[in-house]
């Protein structure tokens, strides 16, 4: 394995007794990775969107992991995950309507029907472009997003 | 092909089903990433360990103690943390690169914490520091001494230099009872 990578993993089963864990975890790795509020923030709010993914859709017994790198600017997210039987059919269905864009998946995933993991995928795919792959029959899932970080530490608000 | 050195009941990661592992490199680990990652780990675990009644700070305190000496001492690469639930005890391996020489230095030293009576060794290298400058001070063995000796922690020791090699891949386990 590259030597610039943080890896996590993790049981799926004692991951999913308590939610704060993906705040623990995305705040953990985007801190080790970067030192700008500003890439911090963008970091930290991808990695808990995989996280929560995670804690939604991780089949019990199984293990995740979530791996972080940066080269030159671009800092590349990964999750890699086993997905529970139950969520398959939707999971396939959002993955498939996903060329279709992003209008109004505000409103198609945020009802109460709507499982979460829906929301949570389309936000990465839509605003954060990220690759998804879900491989049958062994339900493993690939999400990848590739975030360009600002360049400069200095605040936003100095211009 | 590699050889292998095992001070202690080492467990290979073959016969341990790690509940938690965190690979980072080395040049991600300033200073400050011993406490870092300590509270991570104390924060992750949290619900699985007060299920048991374990004292937080004990993790806490050995997660710090581990990943300062790794901080300290480690060649360039991984640093490698994995956490088991067993049923006896809470078991946490920290596997980091060493240098051959410095590998030298920390095996007679493990082979020694291993051995010895911990109150004892604690005072004689309490004695010894007292009437040693600071600047040999480095690589003492008093924080995994304390280990053994505040937290009733079982210590096991792997090093594993591969042929042709000058690193050697150095594993430092501790096994923490449930109270």
């Amino acid at each position: 394995m590259d030597a610039q990578t943080t890896e996590l993993r993790y049981g799926l089963e004692s991951f999913r007794k308590d939610w704060r864990h993906c705040t623990i975890g995305s705040n953990f790795l985007a801190g080790t990775h970067c030192s700008s509020p500003q890439n911090r923030e963008l970091a930290s709010t991808a990695i808990n969107e995989m996280l929560e993914l995670a804690f939604r859709a991780g089949a019990d017994a199984s293990k995740s992991w979530v791996q972080t790198q940066i080269e030159r600017s671009v800092m590349t997210l990964s999750l890699d995950l086993t997905i529970q039987d139950s969520l398959i059919e939707e999971l396939s269905g959002a993955i498939a309507s996903f060329h279709l864009g992003p209008e109004r998946y505000f409103q198609r995933y945020l009802g109460a029907e709507s499982p979460g993991i829906l929301f949570g995928l389309s936000f990465l795919v839509h605003d954060l472009s990220a690759k998804v792959v879900l491989s049958m029959p062994v339900n493993a899932l690939h999400v990848r997003v590739h975030l360009p970080l600002l360049p400069s530490p200095e605040p936003i608000w100095e211009d | 092909m590699g050889r292998l050195i095992a001070i202690g009941n080492l467990r290979t990661s073959s016969e341990i089903d790690d509940e938690f592992y965190l690979g980072l490199p080395k040049s991600l680990a300033p200073w400050d990433a011993a406490n870092h990652v300590a509270q991570f780990l104390s924060a992750w675990l949290e619900n699985t360990l007060k299920q048991r009644n374990f004292d937080l700070d004990s993790l806490n305190y050995v997660i710090n103690e581990l990943m300062e000496n790794a901080i300290k001492y480690a060649a360039d690469g991984r640093i490698e943390l994995a956490v088991c639930v067993a049923n006896d005890a809470l078991l946490v391996s920290l596997t980091h690169p060493l240098q051959e020489a410095h590998a030298k230095i920390y095996q007679a030293l493990a082979q020694q914490v291993f051995e010895a009576d911990p109150d004892l060794l604690f005072a004689e290298i309490i004695e010894r520091n007292a009437c040693t400058s600071t600047e040999v001070q480095t690589g003492a063995g008093l924080g995994l001494v304390s280990l053994r000796q505040n937290y009733q922690a079982g210590l096991a020791f792997g090093f594993l230099q591969q042929d042709n090699s000058q690193i050697v891949q150095t594993t430092t386990q501790v096994s923490l009872p449930w109270q």
